[in-house]
């Protein structure tokens, strides 16, 4: 014999329990998956904002607020922003590590780029210790050695450092182009690599 | 069981995936925000530097827990705190620790200067200092007596921010 519609068997307790349950948990799943998609968002926002700033590359916009900062040797703050009278900037990192044949190379560099005008040199030490060995020792150098510098400055040189990369900028603080330098880079060959992009 | 039935369950088994997803997406956000430099239980570097008036010198930090907070204007919220700051200042000084205002931004530590001038303010850093905290992931650090990340908060101090880092003061176990 065929039910009809009316007789058809009514869902148990247990069947309306469990459809109770699905539906919240479902619920739920949807406003999680919501706050979820809003907070994934977020923070690939805050990782672009990050790598924006930690970057050093080619830019026509003026990379760096300033250049300037204590000396590593100490006295007065040096202030080196657009206005400076150089038309080009070349900026390094002095590691404490390496600090005598760093500052041999670049010192060799200094004298090598000497011949084109308005080329100022710049080198950062990575960290106190350096900053201190150059105050103890107070070598005669053709550079500035800046030992502390702004947060932002400080933050985009140790991302060029962590990438063996020197930085050459116009006189506006845009990023002309990188050079990559290693211990083994010789002087003459980090020269043509900068007078290129000079 | 009848259809009705199998069809509820299949939704339940379904609502119950979601869920374990959902969690499993909270939690890989979760470590997408850990991967700054510099976590709780790390060892921070040395914090000097010196302030824009450059006559102090360089400053260090007196023995004792520090508080750094970076602050910039393009924040809100780091005008908004304010009042928080001041109203913790005795906790602090009970705990003998020292908050340090650090300004990633030249131009904001004249605005923040007047804003707060007992706080001692650090504006020029050194690179290895610069290299370990990153700005958007650590604008406010709890170090412990002895140099020790204890706690670190991203973004806002919301008040659940604002009472956990009280509690960690009152928990600091290193205190000489």
């Amino acid at each position: 014999m065929k039910l009809r519609p009316t007789d058809e068997p009514r869902p148990t307790l247990d069947v309306l329990a469990e459809g109770a349950l699905a539906g919240a948990l479902l619920l739920l799943a949807f406003v999680g998956f919501r706050s979820l998609r809003r907070n994934w968002l977020r923070t690939d926002r805050i990782r672009e904002i990050q790598a924006s700033w930690d970057s050093f590359g080619r830019t026509k916009a003026p990379l760096f607020e300033t250049l300037g900062g204590i000396p590593a040797g100490g006295g007065a703050p040096e202030f080196l922003g657009p206005r400076y009278d150089a038309s080009r900037y070349v900026l390094f990192v002095l590691r404490a590590s390496s600090l005598s044949s760093d500052i041999d190379l670049w010192q060799r560099v200094a004298e090598n780029l000497k011949a084109k005008p308005g080329i100022r040199l710049i080198g950062y030490c990575d960290g106190p210790a350096c900053s201190h060995d150059i105050a103890a020792s107070r070598p005669e150098l053709p550079f500035t050695v800046i030992g502390y510098t702004s947060y932002h400055t400080a933050r985009v040189l140790a991302s060029a450092e962590a990438a063996h990369q020197a930085l050459v900028l116009d006189k506006t603080l845009a990023d002309r182009g990188n050079v990559t330098w290693h211990d083994s880079t010789p002087a003459s060959q980090l020269t043509v690599a900068i007078g290129k992009l000079l | 069981m009848n259809a009705f039935g199998r069809c509820v369950r299949t939704l339940l088994v379904a609502a119950v995936l979601c869920e374990v997803g959902v969690l499993a997406g909270f939690l890989a956000n979760h470590r997408r925000t850990q991967d700054c430099e510099i976590g709780a239980g790390d060892t921070a570097p040395a914090l000097q530097g010196y302030g824009l008036d450059f006559t102090r010198g360089i400053y260090r930090p007196p023995a004792g827990c520090t508080v750094i907070r970076m602050v910039s204007s393009a924040c809100g919220y780091c005008h908004r705190e304010g009042p928080f700051w001041r109203r913790i200042t005795p906790d602090l000084g009970s705990a003998h620790c020292t908050l340090v205002l650090v300004f990633p931004n030249l131009q904001d530590a004249p605005f923040f200067t007047r804003a707060a001038s007992p706080t001692p303010q650090i504006v020029w850093v050194p690179l290895s200092w610069a290299r370990s905290l990153r700005m958007f992931v650590t604008p406010t650090t709890l170090l412990s007596y002895r140099g020790r990340v204890v706690w670190v908060k991203q973004g806002e101090m919301d008040s659940a921010a604002q009472s956990s880092l009280l509690s960690h003061l009152h928990r600091l176990e290193d205190a000489p």
